[in-house]
């Protein structure tokens, strides 16, 4: 039913389209401002991954925020791997439901579930992981990631390398991205947090080392930055990441991070590897980009234990 | 029954035929007939048993000489999947040549050039094999033809329908048929076959099981046994009226009709197929054990013929036993011929430097090539499209025998499809456990073409894909670079396959003999993490650390 509207939509994409939605998003919002304003990152921990979410949503004045009626989302986790939830190499697929349920019961549309799996096939990722089933629980539509023909060629104004690349059709046509990273330590880009995570809905991910990974992933962010981006930090792999860290290389750190900012989730987040934003460049290249601000200490953040 | 046996053939020969396009086509859905009906073909079988004498292979080649030695060549009418499809091709042409109102043009004379052609083709097939070069065989041999075709021109069809059903699929947000296949299109090879496969059609068509008394090693070795097989197609001399209908639709030219009541059948020529028994006017041929009164034998035929002073000279029967005698002879010759010089012609057959990488589970480049038939069933199997059909990868060892291409693929860690499927003991069956330690090849970092040592910027996409921490990152001022440990490699090519660099970086030597890598890195956990998140490990409350 869609493919051929967002093929259309792919045409006609620029950036400035992708802020339309965010201008009437401001007109829906139906949610009462909090003294102080809404902070720009909530950490939650000591919880499971659902309460955690539910908790942060709290603070941030609920999904409706973000998610209109009738609008269509594109919820990406990271299904990157055909590793079981344990070894913490996906998404947790429990997040990733109720993330979905947030969406649905804001009113939206159509939830679309999807990831450019690194692993060989797909479909096997998406099982696997549990993702696929946790998504179709949600509500939302577990949609493939693995074909060329979904991808659509786009222009990155502004970009220092990474000039054009192929999008997944249904991130170029959703009205809201909500970007569901998993905190991992990575063997090539030292941290894969929310900024990284976004490489799963771009085809040609050869093109990104080859023209230097740091600055691609931080230039593809000036293209699409998500409405909301929702670190999960439940398992995370401290070292030997992305994808064959040993038993004792995963903590259950048991946190969650959410923020409307992509280089502030990230410099927060990568602070519990052990690590700074000077490890992983993509953040600070960010930071000067202006996508984001990683400098914490200007930021509102609340932080929750439960 | 008589008249009901060609019926009978015919829906056996359909069932096997397609279940063998199921297993070739059907993927994950069909695995159990992959990994089960091409073992029953012989030249797989025979190929199995020559390394391990003792197996499953052992039993079914014991029964396929057991029921040729009963009933002829009836692997040939219905076991045999390229019989079938030349069957097939056969029927199509006679109905074309229906619509056209066109003659029956499949009669024609009893070529006499054949069995000379069918011998010389067998014994030439046993020399080169015994030498070491299973070209010939592999370029000839029915299932490796027949695997062929389904391999590298029924594959990439049904790619393309796959694709067609995918978008039409996806409009109703059904994602089924979503994940793309495979097309192991190898230009070469696919022409190759292309040819093989219009000539077969095309003489099949217009002379019917032309191929399997020429071409056909397996038929010429089938043959032989036939000729002495116990149940036979024979005349009754009492009835039969020599209308010669018999020998018009005979579909490999084994029936000759001389006179009223002398039907000669060349034994090792038939094919079983029973059509003859379909279409005799009076019911006088039968599918009977030797010694059945009232009914003529070949032998009896030619002893008659000749009692009776007839100037025919030699006759037909007479004449097809001298020849299976001389084929039998000829062959065994050549084969037993070239067995002192196997040991010093095989290896130079093989270039030693072809740095070909095959399959886990194939324990070495040379059992490899000596054992492969070239049917590709591998390839239609391997679901990220690694292993791929090649033509001189391994000299006159072995033609057509497939080889992995990393620029095409890599070797799923956690896949062992194509050790459980190959039937002639090229690929060795591997269990899982034992898969993800077999080192075929062995990543070599070339750091003078590695991205990140040339701009010290990361790219570690090597290191990131590892199953086994073959390869892995070491920080050095803020930046990765990656290092290689070659113990643990697998040789799987996921990081050739995903280097950036054009020449790459980091590639995979195939080893010659495959050996054991190390225990992987991630493979033994020491802390026992439970599944399901309700259970997390050592729930340590920690405060954020910003």
């Amino acid at each position: 039913m869609y493919r051929r509207d967002f093929i259309r939509t792919a045409v006609v994409a620029t950036p400035a389209a992708f802020a339309l939605p965010n201008l009437l998003l401001a007109s829906k919002t139906q949610v009462a401002l909090p003294p102080g304003g809404f902070p720009d990152l909530v950490a939650v921990r000591n919880g499971e991954p659902a309460p955690m979410f539910d908790r942060a949503m709290a603070n941030f004045g609920g999904m409706k925020r973000f998610v209109a009626k009738g609008q269509t989302v594109v919820v990406k986790p990271n299904i990157g791997w055909p590793r079981e939830p344990r070894t913490g190499a996906n998404t947790n697929p429990e997040l990733v439901k109720r993330v979905v349920e947030h969406c649905v019961e804001a009113g939206a549309k159509k939830v679309y579930v999807l990831d450019h799996s690194v692993g060989p096939r797909n479909a096997v990722c998406y099982e696997k992981s549990g993702i696929g089933a946790a998504a179709k629980d949600g509500g939302a539509v577990a949609t493939p990631g693995g074909d060329e023909k979904y991808y659509q060629t786009v222009e990155i104004a502004g970009a220092a390398r990474l000039k054009t690349t192929k999008v997944h059709e249904l991130v170029l046509g959703c009205d809201v991205l909500v970007n569901v990273p998993v905190l991992k330590h990575h063997m090539g880009a030292r941290a894969t947090i929310a900024m990284k995570n976004l490489m799963g809905v771009v085809w040609d991910r050869v093109a990104y080392h080859k023209l230097g990974l740091q600055e691609c992933i931080s230039d593809f962010c000036l293209f699409k930055k998500p409405q909301l981006n929702v670190v999960d930090a439940y398992r995370v792999t401290m070292a030997n990441g992305p994808q064959r860290a040993r038993p004792e290389d995963v903590l259950a750190k048991k946190m969650l991070l959410v923020s409307t900012d992509i280089v502030s989730a990230d410099a927060a987040a990568v602070r519990i590897l052990g690590a700074t934003p000077e490890d992983a460049k993509h953040i600070v290249l960010g930071h000067q980009k202006q996508i984001g601000n990683m400098d914490l200490s200007s930021l509102k953040i609340d932080r929750i234990a439960l | 029954m008589t008249r009901r046996l060609a019926l009978i053939r015919a829906l056996i020969g359909c069932a096997v035929f397609l279940a063998f396009v199921a297993a070739f086509l059907g993927g994950d859905a069909t695995a159990c007939l992959a990994e089960t009906l091409p073992r029953y073909q012989f030249l797989p079988a025979l190929l199995a048993v020559l390394t391990v004498p003792c197996s499953a292979a052992a039993a079914v080649l014991v029964v396929l000489v057991l029921l040729t030695l009963a009933f002829g060549r009836v692997y040939c009418a219905c076991l045999c999947p390229l019989g079938v499809l030349q069957d097939l091709a056969r029927r199509t042409g006679r109905l074309v040549q229906a619509l056209r109102k066109q003659q029956d043009r499949s009669r024609h004379s009893n070529g006499d050039w054949r069995p000379a052609l069918r011998y010389t083709v067998l014994a030439v097939a046993l020399f080169s094999s015994v030498l070491g070069g299973l070209g010939i065989l592999n370029a000839l041999a029915p299932y490796s033809l027949f695997g062929r075709t389904m391999t590298n021109l029924g594959g990439p069809i049904l790619e393309l329908g796959r694709r067609g059903l995918s978008l039409a699929c996806e409009r109703l947000e059904i994602f089924q048929f979503s994940e793309p296949g495979t097309i192991p299109v190898v230009g070469g090879v696919l022409s190759i076959t292309a040819i093989m496969l219009l000539g077969l059609c095309a003489s099949s068509a217009a002379r019917g099981r032309l191929y399997c008394n020429t071409l056909c090693p397996v038929g010429a070795l089938l043959g032989l046994l036939s000729h002495v097989s116990r149940f036979r197609v024979r005349a009754d001399r009492e009835t039969c009226t020599a209308c010669g209908l018999c020998a018009r639709r005979c579909r490999t030219d084994a029936i000759q009709v001389a006179a009223a009541g002398s039907v000669q059948v060349d034994q090792s020529s038939c094919v079983r197929c029973f059509d003859c028994l379909r279409v005799c006017p009076s019911a006088s041929l039968a599918f009977t054990t030797v010694g059945t009164t009232g009914t003529c034998s070949v032998e009896d035929v030619a002893g008659e013929l000749t009692a009776d002073g007839n100037q025919m000279g030699l006759s037909a029967g007479c004449r097809n036993s001298r020849r299976s005698f001389l084929g039998f002879t000829a062959a065994s010759v050549a084969g037993v011929a070239a067995v002192p010089f196997r040991p010093f012609v095989a290896p130079r057959l093989l270039s030693a430097d072809s740095g070909a990488v095959t399959p886990p589970g194939s324990l070495s480049t040379d059992n490899f090539a000596s054992h492969c038939t070239g049917c590709h069933l591998c390839v239609a199997a391997c679901p990220t499209g690694v292993i791929r059909p090649d033509i001189f990868k391994y000299g006159f060892r072995g033609l057509l025998q497939p080889t992995l291409s990393f620029d095409h693929g890599y070797c799923d860690y956690d896949c062992n499809v194509c050790t459980q499927v190959c039937p002639s003991g090229a690929i060795r069956p591997l269990a899982m456990e034992a898969k993800q330690r077999t080192q075929i090849g062995i990543a070599e970092l070339h750091k003078s073409r590695c991205v990140v040592y040339l701009q010290d910027e990361e790219c570690g996409a090597c290191a990131e894909v590892c199953p086994t921490h073959a390869v892995y990152t070491v920080e050095r001022d803020r930046i990765l670079y990656p290092e290689t440990n070659g113990g643990l490699c697998v040789g799987c090519g996921m990081c050739e396959h995903v280097c950036p660099q054009r020449p790459r970086a980091i590639i995979v030597e195939g080893s010659a003999v495959h050996a054991m890598a190390q225990p992987p890195f991630a493979s033994t956990p020491k802390v026992p993490i439970a599944e399901g998140s309700s259970q997390p490990p050592a729930p340590a409350e920690e405060d954020f650390p910003f």
